[in-house]
């Protein structure tokens, strides 16, 4: 079976857990749980974010059907759900701590997508050396794409710049982040961008 | 539309950050598999993608995995309800007689691969298999050529079928199909967990009319391709309940296949409406995992489909998968 591309995996995972495969919620859990887990302790923190990427998962164990791979990959899938999940408890939290909430309430109506907190978490991110030394509008354009779940059509609209503009910025983006990952990963230590 | 490959070069960074629509990735992911180059200038992307998710994504704690898998298990999906024995064999034998109806004599006279025989003979072989089976289950006295193999059986009962037009031999097999179907259950007719004998396997008798319900579909899609019709899938609870009995089998079949070997045990995950997951053998090991379309591993099952040539995930021992699926081809007989 051909399923060494992302999007066929995808699909061949999600069929045998609608068969009942627990193997393969435990696959589809390993390969994407971290960006669910952190798109969730963007808006409730770590604690809360372990119920919410339990939940997520349990859903697609239970609703396998909800997913459709024609419409897009399973992990672009998987953090809609994360976000709409977490947005959700926020919700309910402010209804029942209104006053102790407030700050989060006032966070997490900004957040109704979560392309600002994506990049708050990204640039909070220690590693991310190689991302920051990227050019802005290319960092950008990949944290709005990886870390938002955006389409290259949404980075676009987001950054009102041209969908050309957008995908040039993701393949030179991208490109120079491979470079620069395959060289510490060989011990050979990065190009400079600059 | 078409893409340039300059237009698939730019797209590559969207689709390695999994940021395309599926149309576009399906497109990129066409021309990746022509381009070698590209490929690899792909996968380099997909890499800088992935690094950059683990360098960045703390893992969430190791006991929330357990937590998930737990409460997944205690909620398994539901799955389609497996058709009944007696009903599953009346919808197939409905559904040969339904494409039967259909058929003009100088159909019944196409030849019938992977057999010898015209779709007439094929059906002239139901027939006498449906007079062997009726002997066997004791609704009518013991087939006089019921020592003989499954294809050879009433060699002389199918040369006479064959001097009458084909729609008299399809009447007369349906007509003793729904002469079992009747009898079976009800008073004084055989119990369906009655054990029975069918060439030489002991079975209960509604492992009988599962067996035989494969053997009516596979013909009937033996018909529809020496007749050039599309074939046809059985619903989803019929395809549960054959492919339930299929699976249920590996176990046991398995010594006959690999005499040398110990099975120890496996996981069947068949996929599709009517599909199921099924732990063989020892709860505690699992040396393979199988996992495959529901009707694929049917039509494996009925020998229309080779072990080389089924579309399985296979993970784990590689030679225990492949002496399972030989056998769940031991029952087509």
């Amino acid at each position: 079976m051909a399923v060494n591309e992302p999007r066929a995996w995808d699909r061949s995972m999600v069929d045998r857990i609608r068969a009942g495969d627990d193997c393969a919620l435990a696959a589809v859990y390993d390969r994407y749980s971290a960006v669910v887990h952190r798109i969730a302790a963007q808006c409730l923190g770590a604690d809360r974010a372990n119920d919410v990427t339990q939940d997520v998962f349990v859903h697609l164990w239970r609703h396998p059907d909800a997913y459709h791979p024609d419409q897009g990959g399973l992990r672009a899938y998987l953090a809609v759900i994360a976000r709409r999940r977490a947005i959700d408890t926020v919700r309910s939290l402010q209804r029942r701590e209104a006053r102790e909430r407030r700050a989060s309430r006032a966070e997490c109506r900004r957040d109704d997508s979560v392309e600002d907190d994506a990049l708050a978490a990204v640039s909070a991110e220690r590693v991310h050396a190689a991302v920051l030394r990227l050019p802005a509008a290319q960092r950008t354009a990949i944290e709005l794409a990886y870390f938002g779940g955006m389409s290259f059509r949404d980075v676009a609209k987001a950054t009102h710049t041209a969908e050309g503009t957008t995908k040039s910025r993701l393949r030179l983006g991208l490109g120079r982040l491979a470079r620069e990952l395959a060289g510490q990963l060989d011990g050979e230590g990065g190009e400079p961008w600059n | 539309m078409e893409l340039t490959p300059r237009e698939i070069d730019q797209l590559l960074g969207a689709w390695a950050l999994g940021a395309v629509d599926a149309d576009v990735a399906e497109r990129v992911e066409q021309a990746l598999a022509a381009d070698p180059a590209l490929a690899r200038t792909a996968a380099e992307l997909r890499r800088a993608a992935t690094a950059l998710g683990e360098a960045v994504e703390p893992a969430p704690p190791d006991e929330l995995r357990s937590s998930v898998l737990a409460q997944a298990r205690q909620h398994p999906p539901t799955s389609v309800a497996a058709t009944d024995p007696i009903a599953l064999f009346a919808t197939q034998v409905s559904a040969l007689r339904q494409l039967l109806d259909e058929l003009t004599e100088a159909e019944y006279r196409a030849p019938a691969a992977p057999y010898r025989w015209t779709v007439h003979g094929l059906i002239a072989h139901l027939l006498v298999i449906e007079r062997y089976a009726a002997g066997q289950l004791g609704l009518a006295e013991p087939h006089p050529d019921g020592s003989a193999g499954h294809l050879e059986i009433g060699a002389a009962e199918i040369a006479e079928q064959l001097r009458h037009p084909g729609s008299r031999t399809a009447a007369d097999w349906h007509a003793a199909a729904t002469s079992a179907i009747e009898k079976i259950g009800a008073d004084g007719g055989p119990a369906l967990d009655d054990q029975v004998q069918f060439h030489n396997w002991p079975l209960s008798v509604a492992s009988l009319l599962i067996a035989r319900s494969f053997e009516v579909w596979t013909h009937a899609d033996d018909v529809r391709r020496a007749t050039g019709r599309p074939m046809v899938a059985p619903g989803a609870a019929d395809l549960r309940a054959m492919s339930q009995f299929s699976v249920a089998t590996l176990p046991l079949v398995f010594p006959l296949v690999a005499p040398d070997a110990t099975f120890g045990g496996a996981r069947v995950v068949l996929t599709g409406q009517g599909g199921g997951t099924a732990d063989l053998g020892d709860p505690d090991r699992r040396d393979v995992l199988i996992a495959a379309d529901v009707v694929d591993y049917c039509r494996l099952a009925a020998r229309r489909i080779d072990i080389d040539d089924l579309d399985a995930t296979i993970e784990g021992d590689r030679a225990t998968a492949e002496r399972l699926l030989a056998a769940a081809r031991v029952f087509a007989l």
